[in-house]
């Protein structure tokens, strides 16, 4: 949405230009985010969904540039799902147990076969597999993800391959604290600019952190990160999405997306941020994603590029009664960049 | 001479009713090849159709009628994070009339100046409230700057001038109402009304001189602060028809905004002419940026609309009206110094009173200002960009005398060039979350332009 208007009033009814001077405006590239238009996404995906599925519910999309090279667009994403064994009609309201990988070279438009990277297993996961974080270490990927028991962790060398390390859970039931006997959900995983790994998690309707040495041991903060705002109509944070950036003068920000869910229900995508691991969150003036679609956006993902920014989230596929299935959405900032056609 | 006055007043007196604009063109980049090639540095020493914007008090100098015309070009390149902002160039016409006479034994001068810029005459833009701005060198130089003064000498060593610059404000509606049928749109029934003004609005030009025959002249001089308000209003009431169903809505929107803010300035000159032919000349001025007002718009908009009870209708609320945040500018003050050495030529003897009266003169002229940035470091929601700024500037003139019959007076051309320099000033945000980030600005300017007067 273009907000900046231009009048130009001419006392003999002349007519200037709009005028410059708003050419590269300086910009983090860390929202608000448009929804993709149409010219914008191809891989046969109507826009904004860059994926949709209304019979295995692709959501929860965590999207990796494939080289961690901001110059090029390549990414994979790690995509959770709903199978039903033998075709049966499935309930999007049920949890997704499966993983699959898609690729996209523009950064946007998935095309092509989605191969299972992890299946749910029985046991303490409870077959349940969902919002997962795919991280880059090294020449192989780590993928955190969320089960019936809490936090578990994959490994694959070449991102496509995954084997559960034996530790099994790496965050499961706190014994107390404030988020004691809450399964951890909606992990999102970052390395840390020390070598170590930090983890942002959702419990309680607030997002906590873990800290790592090593990405599989980890320390829970005795405090969540960030709580809804006290006074407002905020009642619950969900599903973290960390992503860093450098600043023009070279500052290490991390930001921190979720969703803010209202009292009547609705949620938008918000961003928070702090410089490194220094002190406190803090949030960002406005929404960032969401605000008043009435599509119920969460689980966000944002992969930056030099001068854009992309960002995933899963809503409602649709206002329509035949819409109301998970579906995984692309926006971009700056709001005002057109991308060029896939 | 005096039907010759008399035309040239009726002539400024139709401009002063133009409703016109005005702009800060003189205080950033000169007005007229000689002030600018001395940046401005003329507060006790313009006697030429620049002392309008400069000092009126120095037009009661003029020896004859004189006309001036030029053209001036500044090349704006500013950039945030290395990247140019695209800031539009200021180029356009500068021009201006002196005519000087006496009532009884009274001398006094009447002047009128403009600078018409190619791009429009007049030109707001209103961005949202934290949409990165370089407002000093934005539409601020892109509007029509007329003003008309009058000085006087009521004694022999003092000289007093003042008169008013123009602006023209905005304000309108629009409006409409009816009914709309989204299924026959050719059946709908839309009625709109258009209601516009352009007021004027004016702010003084003050300034008095003076002056001691052989050592130079004082000069003092103020204008008063101006800016743009622009208000506008929006009504859409009436109702959407489709078939049977009727939805009655209201749409209000009004805005309004301050845009292309003049401050006040008070300047203090003096221009020391005891080496002869040598004019250098120090202005000080003292400039109110403080009393900045945010250029952010004001905006309040309400939507009502009544949907039929259980249609799937989700309606926006309406959005909560903007508050700008204080900009919280600092007042300046702004050295610039100015040299100009006029280079006799030819000398010719006319008559015995004409002795030294150099036929034709090259007057070269060099000046220097630094003017600190008023705008404080954006760490917060607005990012006002601006650096200090230093401008360089180089000028030379051809002026001939006595042509004879013809052109018993001067013709006069000048030239001038000027650099500006904004050095990189970096700001980091007080809140990681800020959505514009750190920014790093830096500029700078190159102008030119020439300026031809005929004095009779």
């Amino acid at each position: 949405m273009k907000r900046a208007w231009v009048l130009c009033v001419a006392g003999c009814a002349t007519l200037a230009e709009a005028g410059g001077g708003d050419d590269n405006a300086p910009n983090a590239n860390a929202g608000p985010f448009r929804a993709l238009r149409y010219e914008e996404l191809g891989g046969g995906h109507t826009a904004p969904y860059a994926l949709r599925d209304d019979s295995e519910f692709l959501r929860d999309a965590s999207v990796v540039d494939r080289d961690g090279d901001p110059a090029t667009l390549g990414v994979f994403a790690i995509v959770a799902r709903r199978r039903v064994p033998g075709g049966a009609a499935s309930d999007p309201d049920l949890p997704t147990n499966e993983l699959v990988r898609f690729d996209a070279e523009d950064g946007r438009s998935f095309v092509g076969e989605a191969p299972v990277v992890l299946a749910a297993a029985a046991g303490e996961e409870g077959g349940v597999l969902a919002s997962p974080s795919a991280v880059l270490d090294g020449e192989g990927v780590r993928l955190y993800y969320a089960t019936a028991a809490g936090i578990g962790l994959a490994e694959s060398a070449d991102g496509r391959a995954f084997t559960r390390t034996p530790t099994g859970t790496v965050l499961g039931l706190a014994a107390n604290g404030w988020d004691a006997h809450v399964v951890p959900s909606s992990p999102s995983v970052v390395r840390a600019h020390d070598g170590g790994w930090r983890m942002f998690y959702e419990a309680n309707g607030a997002l906590g952190e873990a800290t790592s040495a090593d990405g599989r041991v980890w320390v829970r903060r005795s405090a969540p990160v960030l709580v809804p705002a006290p006074g407002a109509a905020e009642v619950a944070l969900h599903a973290p999405g960390a992503v860093w950036s450098r600043s023009a003068l070279g500052r290490d920000i991390l930001w921190l997306y979720y969703a803010s869910e209202a009292a009547d229900g609705e949620r938008t995508i918000e961003v928070a941020a702090r410089e490194g691991d220094g002190a406190g969150f803090e949030r960002a003036a406005s929404p960032v994603f969401g605000m008043g679609s009435g599509l119920r956006p969460t689980e966000p993902s944002v992969v930056r590029f030099d001068g854009v920014s992309l960002l995933f989230v899963t809503e409602r596929a649709g206002k329509g009664a035949s819409q109301a299935y998970p579906a995984v959405a692309c926006g971009v900032a700056p709001a005002s960049l057109s991308l060029p056609a896939p | 001479m005096k039907p010759r006055i008399a035309a040239l007043c009726l002539a400024a007196t139709a401009f002063a009713h133009a409703n016109s604009a005005l702009a800060g063109l003189p205080d950033t980049y000169g007005f007229g090849s000689r002030a600018a090639a001395m940046v401005g540095a003329v507060g006790a020493d313009a006697k030429d159709f620049s002392a309008v914007a400069y000092n009126p008090a120095g037009l009661v100098e003029a020896s004859g009628v004189s006309v001036s015309v030029g053209y001036t070009m500044n090349r704006q390149r500013l950039l945030v994070n290395e990247r140019d902002s695209g800031v539009d160039d200021v180029r356009g016409l500068v021009a201006g009339v002196v005519a000087p006479g006496r009532v009884g034994s009274l001398p006094f001068a009447f002047g009128v100046a403009v600078h018409l810029p190619d791009d429009g005459i007049s030109f707001l833009k209103a961005r949202r409230q934290e949409a990165p701005r370089w407002e000093l060198y934005d539409t601020r130089q892109q509007l029509l700057f007329l003003a008309a003064t009058l000085a006087i000498r009521p004694l022999p060593w003092l000289e007093v001038g003042g008169g008013m610059g123009y602006l023209s404000a905005t304000r309108g509606q629009f409006g409409i109402r009816g009914s709309a049928d989204l299924a026959a749109p050719y059946d709908s029934a839309l009625e709109h009304e258009v209601d516009a003004d352009l007021t004027a609005v004016r702010y003084p030009l003050l300034g008095l001189r003076v002056g001691k025959p052989g050592w130079g002249a004082i000069g003092l001089s103020y204008r008063g602060a101006s800016k743009l308000d622009l208000q506008l209003g929006a009504r859409l009431a009436g109702a959407v028809k489709l078939g049977a169903l009727e939805v009655p809505l209201l749409y209000a929107l009004e805005a309004r905004t301050f845009s292309s803010f003049s401050p006040a300035m008070l300047t203090v000159a003096y221009s020391f002419q005891r080496v002869e032919r040598l004019h250098f000349n120090v202005d000080l001025a003292w400039v109110h940026w403080s009393a900045y007002e945010s250029p952010v718009a004001r905006i309040q908009a309400e939507l009502h609309v009544e949907p039929p009870p259980g249609a799937p209708v989700s309606l926006p609320s309406s959005p909560a009206p903007t508050t700008p945040i204080p900009p919280h500018f600092r007042d300046r003050v702004v050295p610039r110094v100015g040299v100009e050495w006029r280079l006799p030529m030819v000398r010719q003897q006319v008559t015995a009173h004409d002795a030294d009266v150099p036929r034709v003169e090259v007057p070269l002229r060099a000046g220097f200002s630094y003017e600190m940035s008023p705008v404080p470091e954006p760490r917060g929601v607005t990012t006002f960009l601006d650096a200090d700024r230093y401008t360089f500037a180089l000028g030379a003139g051809l002026a001939v005398s006595k042509l004879g019959e013809v052109l018993p007076g001067t013709l006069r051309f000048d030239v001038h060039a000027a650099l500006s320099v904004l050095p990189s000033r970096s700001v980091s945000k007080r809140s990681p979350a800020d959505f514009t980030g750190d920014v790093t600005a830096r500029g700078s300017s190159a102008g030119f332009g020439a300026n031809a007067e005929v004095a009779f």
